[in-house]
């Protein structure tokens, strides 16, 4: 069974088409670096995947879930991370992990000290992109999805998702393949 | 609802809302001051129309104006419903409206007590223009300013139905402001924040 599934998953916004027509498919525990046409088609991907956003017309599966009459299972399976970098919102790392544990009703203490460890083994990741990709895999997702990540934190990625399917959204081909070729390195 | 997962969402946003709480305090507290030779009717219109003016604004800024971005991303990829989610974010604004509200009254009360009633419909008419409002932030275009307009007259129909019956005001408040809850929960299992 696919874990991520896209068939024939299209998005059109005001009669303009974000997203083309689409078929993905991705097993459990594989990864897949995926062009589209341009950063607004890759970050809508992204977001499809992740199940918050729906496709117009076609469909999308994750785990067989239809994010349109399940979300909620959904998101319970993948983790997400944005492109944008994070805000300063939080004081601290243990604030954004106690944040992200009362969304996911975690256990709490245990939730920062998980944290902590997979932040430890992000060595040399900017903390913009470093607190989101601990904060997306604290409730240990089967799917990690990804929103335009940069290749040279391909081995860090994989170092501590070892265990998901990473599912990865890119602007361009040769982005993608950067990233793929990366991955294949470290795997 | 989870409490904790709302109460994580709440504080949060209100901790990013510091700056506009207190813009929003000082605006109604210098309004109260100009209004405080003006008679009753005069002063709960001045306290309904600029509590349904800060209701809008702070509600516009919940949702899609890009302030709350990485937020509004986390909270919608959380397992929540919608309806969850709403309720959480609708009590963003809410809350930040009590802060401006009681700025308003404390100042206005220091030349003249206000009646209970008083405060009660200006709050509660404030927080159904505020939930109105909500409803604005997930929908683009027309139905947007539809909306927006909408939370307005909300305002003025709750100051008409006072000048008569307060206790009416306030249950035309409570339903509208229901009401809009419910359409902003239902929208926003719907929402593409693309």
């Amino acid at each position: 069974m696919a874990l991520l599934e896209f068939r024939n998953a299209e998005y059109r916004l005001h009669e303009q088409t974000i997203v083309a027509r689409t078929n993905i498919m991705l097993a459990e525990h594989t990864a897949l670096a995926h062009a589209c046409q341009d950063a607004r088609a890759a970050a809508t991907v992204g977001m499809m995947a992740a199940g918050i956003v729906r496709p117009t017309s076609g469909n999308v599966f994750v785990a067989a879930f239809d994010p349109r009459i399940q979300p909620v299972q959904v998101k319970r399976i993948v983790g997400y991370v944005p492109h944008e970098a994070l805000a300063p919102d939080f004081d601290s790392f243990t604030r954004y992990v106690e944040y992200r544990a009362a969304l996911w009703a975690l256990p709490r203490a245990e939730t920062v000290v998980r944290a902590r460890a997979l932040l430890d083994r992000l060595d040399g990741v900017h903390e913009a992109f470093a607190y989101p990709l601990v904060g997306a895999l604290l409730s240990q997702p089967a799917l990690l999805v990804l929103d335009r990540p940069g290749a040279v934190y391909a081995a860090q990625i994989l170092s501590i998702a070892a265990d998901c399917a990473v599912f990865s959204t890119h602007e361009s081909e040769r982005d993608a393949q950067r990233f793929a070729d990366a991955l294949a390195v470290y795997r | 609802m989870r409490g904790q997962a709302s109460l994580a969402i709440i504080l949060a946003r209100l901790r990013r809302e510091r700056r506009v709480a207190l813009v929003a305090m000082a605006g109604c507290g210098l309004v109260a001051y100009f209004q405080r030779l003006n008679d009753e009717p005069a002063r709960l219109a001045a306290a309904l129309v600029f509590g349904a003016l800060t209701a809008i604004v702070i509600a516009l800024l919940q949702r899609g104006s890009g302030r709350f971005r990485e937020l509004e991303l986390t909270e919608l990829t959380a397992p929540l419903y919608g309806r969850e989610l709403a309720r959480a974010t609708a009590a963003v604004p809410c809350l930040l409206l009590t802060a401006a509200m009681f700025a308003y009254w404390t100042v206005a009360s220091v030349y003249r007590t206000p009646s209970l009633s008083q405060v009660a419909v200006a709050a509660f008419s404030s927080y159904a223009a505020a939930l109105v409002a909500m409803c604005a932030t997930v929908r683009r275009g027309i139905p947007r300013t539809l909306y927006i307009v909408l939370a307005c007259a909300v305002a003025g129909a709750a100051f008409a139905i006072a000048q008569n019956d307060s206790a009416l005001a306030l249950l035309f408040c409570t339903i509208c402001g229901f009401t809009a809850l419910r359409q902003y929960g239902e929208a926003l299992a719907r929402y593409d924040p693309v």
